[in-house]
């Protein structure tokens, strides 16, 4: 049985996600406006709620993957000053699939 | 068998109709219409707050959920932001401007990683990473500079009002990471003689400037304790599970929350002696790179901007609000 699926969804601010759809189902946004929901009854319809378009693993990650490249590649046309301010060269985000 | 008269003393209520959520928390009952055994449970959870104006991230943070401020930041990985904004709860609006403060005015180059405390009315940030002495405060309209900090100083933790503040350890100029504790009185900073150890930055406090527990940070390497603070002296209590640099907290010294922990939007309870998990944000926002409220009470809190992971693919403008609710729940034998 899948544990999660995946969508792409804008937040709205306040009620995009509730108290309540945090008990109902998992939830973990990421980069791209992708999302990480439960699968289940509660998260597909939180997901259709928001006009979420439902994406596969794959298509999630690559949005995923995009950003963390887009980032990355910011990040090293910085100087070596403005990197030690920044912080660390964005890391790789390896979405949950299960 | 044991039974739950045994335990308890006492035998479980039959009722018809479940009690009201909001004034049963602990209670058990066999619900005799649906033929179930009952509980209210006490759950909290983030839920989405409504989004800053703008992307921003290592923002100062300061008031309670529901009258908040973020103080300045990020926009970007080179560009820091001269705004203020005040949350009530529902919307953010725009206070007053920071950048005179900075260097690079009206384009500030420093005006983040600050010490802030206080209220949305009545709040003080010290320092910045444009690392000086600064203190400035703000009257829920503009910013006046006052007294100076003892030392230059940045991404140090505060707790208290404007006119009882403790400043906690953080970073200087090199050779860098100090132990001074310092508190402030509304308009003169005291060095205490009693330090904070390790020395280190990116702490996270909660409390007043008499009460607070300290957990996190570091400086060459991660202090994984917990201290709290009496007013005049330390004491090691129960170290939290994550024992990150970098997180955010607020509450008080008896019931802390604290998040924003490592890279998985991880949170903590502190309940004057232990830490348990609590539920995750749905944003990660990376290594206390997101400003938080200072609320009366760590079952409530308020997270807004960061940046997603480390190094940042994204700054954010989301913000995630902390609450517990009463609710009732069914119980079953799995």
């Amino acid at each position: 049985m899948e544990l999660f699926m995946y969508g792409t969804a804008t937040n709205t601010g306040k009620g995009f996600f509730t108290h309540q759809d945090r008990q109902d189902f998992y939830l973990a946004g990421h980069p791209g406006n992708v999302w990480v929901i439960g699968k289940n009854e509660k998260g597909a319809l939180w997901l259709a709620a928001k006009n979420g378009v439902v994406k596969t693993h794959a298509e999630a990650q690559a949005i995923v993957t995009a950003e963390v490249e887009a980032a990355q590649a910011d990040y090293d046309a910085m100087s070596d000053e403005q990197k030690a301010i920044s912080g660390n060269r964005p890391g790789p985000i390896t979405l949950p699939y299960a | 068998m044991t039974t739950y008269k045994e335990i308890f003393g006492k035998q479980i209520k039959n009722l018809s109709s479940d009690p009201p959520a909001a004034t049963s928390e602990g209670q058990m009952w066999y619900n005799t219409t649906s033929n179930k055994f009952k509980s209210t449970l006490s759950i909290g959870a983030w839920s989405s707050g409504n989004n800053l104006p703008q992307v921003v991230a290592y923002n100062g943070g300061a008031g309670t959920q529901t009258a908040a401020l973020s103080i300045g930041g990020q926009e970007g990985n080179t560009s820091a932001i001269n705004n203020t904004y005040e949350y009530d709860g529902s919307s953010w609006s725009n206070g007053g401007p920071i950048a005179a403060f900075f260097s690079g005015f009206p384009t500030p180059t420093g005006s983040y990683y600050f010490g802030a405390a206080g209220t949305q009315t009545a709040a003080l940030i010290v320092g910045g990473a444009e690392v000086n002495n600064r203190t400035i405060e703000y009257d829920g309209s503009s910013w006046t500079q006052t007294g100076n900090y003892p030392s230059q100083i940045t991404q140090t933790t505060m707790n208290g009002i404007q006119t009882a503040a403790i400043a906690i350890s953080g970073a200087g100029p090199p050779p860098g990471y100090t132990t001074t504790v310092a508190t402030y009185n509304g308009s003169a900073w005291t060095a205490n003689p009693v330090a904070f150890n390790p020395a280190g930055r990116r702490m996270s406090s909660a409390g007043t400037y008499t009460a607070t527990i300290v957990s996190g940070g570091g400086g060459t390497t991660t202090n994984t304790s917990a201290q709290e603070w009496d007013g005049s002296s330390w004491t090691t209590v129960g170290a939290p599970s994550v024992p990150k640099n970098d997180a955010k907290s607020t509450g008080i010294q008896t019931l802390a929350l604290k998040f924003g922990i490592g890279t998985s939007g991880a949170t903590e309870q502190y309940n004057g002696s232990s830490w348990t998990t609590a539920a995750n944000t749905a944003v990660n926002r990376d290594l206390a790179t997101a400003g938080s409220s200072n609320d009366s009470s760590g079952t409530t809190g308020l997270t807004m901007g960061g940046k997603t992971s480390s190094g940042s693919p994204a700054f954010i403008a989301s913000t995630e609000e902390f609450s517990t609710v009463n609710t009732i729940r069914t119980l079953t034998s799995s």
